[in-house]
């Protein structure tokens, strides 16, 4: 099971931001979540550091009193470092996310955020960053193949829509941790907003229906006010 | 156009000027004949034959006069007819009216052989033969010919001469203002740099784009200072948010106690609704007021619709209602491609809420211009018409009506924003067969 070791794996992180009490509040979810990070709370802090330490991950807020993060990532870029960076940061425009991205950023995440959210795309930087190749995994009766995009239970394959096995495959890429609804619409259907209605859970609903029916024992949990955990048994 | 009214005018001017001088020539032609008539009569009576002999030839340089003398009978007793005038049938005998000495009568002869009109007339003598004399019109016609070479020449040069205004005007003032009107299309769109370019235009209309520009100048700074006071705004509220969510989280998975977790589960779900209508406002605030800004790139319009309806496709199946696609063409505009496609979005939100079990929502869209009209067609109870301007802007008006009702009411007014910001326009009508259809209509940025 080489996926799940390298979801256990640990990550080292970064963090830049200014605020005390949300510094705080990473620190001990990143703790509780099994990373080690250092945090700092300037851009001339983090460029110091980064002269003598390397990590798997930064995260860094855009509106630093000193730097601001954009400019951080062009100045850690050009020195060559190709460490994944996730922005934190309070402005929601599509044109200011554009600018992340072509500063060099890899990920973008707008306050206030999910603590789920934040490990949830960490990961996702992780793995991506690791080029990890899909691997074909079994969990109980059921066999998941990302190659052919197909789940087959006791044998049978599982009729599912193209869009019903991107998101098993995002939860089941984020095993053991809660996935929260708007990294699910995201990475499913490109979409940065809550479109209202319950479409997330409507399409849930029907993914677990159509293992259950097929009697595999995968199961999608909802967990309340904060998403949903790919789990391989019944709770 | 104007060539050719130029042209009908010259035209009508000579067909006028030829018909009167015509006219003139033809009487000037009678004159002569009926002159020399009576002078060769005169020569007649003081030389006889031999002295008409021997003046005609002189007295005539060209091939366009004859002379003849008859007998009362008609016999030919002399005449010097050159051979351009044999084509011509004279009268066989003279005018058989009462004559009397010098009455004189003239007619006009044609021939099929040629064009040219042959006046004659005749004089008795007084020993009681005839004299004729006929000349043709060979002479006015070439004069009336030359007049209407000089008539073109004349009116041609009068009509460039009366254009040069017109050229002027068109190059200084009607091309300045097309330019003044193409460039002001353009200044409606958000972020608006484009000002009103005349180069070379006359100093009255420079004058006006410079007094335009400076307006718009302003306008444009007030836009940038509501932008970068939404974006504090933003920011301001944003992080105080995050800081209590990030509690409420730790309260969630900390705490043993059932009531808090669920107090702080319904907490968190406020504070994300919050953030999101806080969003909205600006959305709309800022589409209202031009001062949203648009990340536009080249969008495929039935993509984003194919996706949506791929999304929402299992909560219609939910409420039990089908949700279909018409295909049209495909198109790629230049959009906001997450706005866009947040604002058909709200619009498929609309229509789930309020289409009743067992009804069918449809999209279509098709091409408008260069743009894209978007159709969100329901079986609904449709909309009233006296509600089909204010659905759009209902909790827009007051913020009051904004906080009592948090996240509901603002989908309409945000369609409506990010379409106006992109230059388009939304609407609502009733459909026939019941129900309502909704559109958004947006032109290629």
């Amino acid at each position: 099971m080489a996926l799940s070791i390298k979801q256990a794996a640990k990550m080292h992180l970064l963090l830049v931001e200014d605020d005390p009490e949300l510094g705080r509040q990473m620190t001990s979810w990143m703790a509780e979540a099994g990373h080690r990070l250092h945090w700092v709370e300037t851009g001339r802090a983090a460029l110091d550091w980064m002269k003598g330490h390397s990590c798997d991950a930064a995260i860094l807020d855009v509106g630093l009193p000193d730097i601001d993060g954009f400019s951080i990532v062009e100045t850690l870029r050009g020195r060559g470092v190709t460490t994944p960076v996730l922005f934190l940061t309070a402005r929601v425009g599509v044109p200011d996310r554009v600018r992340g991205l072509a500063a060099g950023g890899d990920d973008y995440l707008t306050k206030p955020f999910a603590a789920e959210e934040l490990l949830a795309r960490l990961d996702a930087l992780y793995r991506r960053a690791a080029q990890s190749p899909p691997t074909r995994r079994r969990t109980g009766n059921s066999y998941l193949d990302p190659v052919r995009r197909r789940v087959t239970c006791e044998g049978e394959a599982v009729d599912l829509q193209p869009r019903e096995w991107t998101l098993l495959e995002v939860l089941m890429n984020h095993e053991g941790r809660i996935v929260p609804k708007q990294f699910l619409l995201e990475q499913v259907w490109d979409i940065r907003f809550d479109p209202g209605t319950n479409v997330v859970d409507a399409m849930i609903c029907r993914l677990r229906r159509k293992l259950e029916t097929a009697g595999s024992n995968i199961h999608i949990e909802t967990i309340r006010g904060k998403g949903y955990a790919f789990k391989k048994e019944p709770a | 156009m104007l060539a050719l009214f130029v042209g009908t005018s010259i035209a009508l001017t000579l067909i006028f000027v030829r018909s009167t001088v015509s006219r003139d020539l033809r009487r000037f032609d009678a004159a002569v004949v009926m002159n020399d008539l009576v002078e060769y009569a005169a020569i007649y009576a003081s030389s006889g034959i031999k002295g008409v002999l021997d003046v005609f030839p002189a007295g005539q340089s060209s091939d366009s006069s004859a002379i003849r003398i008859t007998s009362p009978d008609g016999i030919i007793l002399f005449e010097e007819i050159p051979p351009g005038i044999h084509v011509y049938a004279w009268p066989a005998k003279p005018p058989s009216n009462d004559w009397s000495a010098r009455k004189t009568v003239l007619q006009e002869l044609t021939s099929p052989e040629t064009e040219l009109r042959l006046t004659i007339g005749a004089i008795r003598l007084r020993d009681g033969n005839y004299l004729w004399f006929g000349r043709t019109d060979e002479e006015a016609q070439r004069y009336q010919h030359n007049i209407t070479i000089y008539l073109w020449l004349a009116g041609i040069l009068a009509a460039a001469v009366a254009l040069l205004p017109v050229i002027w005007y068109s190059h200084e003032v009607l091309i300045p203002i097309r330019s003044f009107t193409n460039s002001a299309r353009r200044l409606h769109l958000p972020e608006g740099t484009a000002r009103l370019m005349v180069p070379r235009a006359i100093p009255e209309l420079q004058t006006l784009a410079s007094v335009v520009n400076a307006g718009l100048d302003q306008i444009l700074s007030l836009t940038r200072e509501l932008q970068s006071t939404n974006d504090q705004l933003a920011h301001e509220l944003r992080t105080p948010l995050a800081r209590v969510r990030g509690n409420l989280e730790n309260l969630l998975d900390k705490s043993d106690n059932a009531a808090a977790q669920d107090a702080a589960a319904r907490s968190l779900e406020e504070i994300d609704r919050a953030a999101q209508l806080v969003q909205h406002i600006l959305t709309i605030r800022g589409g209202d007021h031009g001062a949203l800004r648009l990340y536009r790139q080249q969008t495929p319009v039935h993509q984003i619709i194919t996706n949506l309806v791929d999304l929402f496709t299992p909560a219609a199946e939910d409420r039990n209602l089908t949700l279909g696609i018409q295909q049209g063409l495909d198109l790629v505009l230049n959009l906001d491609r997450e706005l866009i496609t947040q604002a058909i979005s709200n619009l498929l939100d609309n229509a789930l809420a309020y289409t009743p079990k067992g009804g069918k929502i449809n999209l279509r869209w098709q091409a408008e211009g260069t743009g894209v009209v978007i159709f969100v067609e329901d079986t609904g109870p449709g909309v009233h018409r006296e509600e089909m301007q204010m659905i759009w802007e209902r909790y827009n008006r007051g913020s009051s009506a904004v906080v009592r009702h948090p996240g509901i009411g603002l989908g309409l007014s945000l369609v409506r924003a990010i379409s106006t910001a992109h230059g388009g326009s939304v609407g609502v009508t009733n459909r026939v067969t019941g129900g309502a259809s909704f559109w958004i209509k947006l032109p290629q940025g």
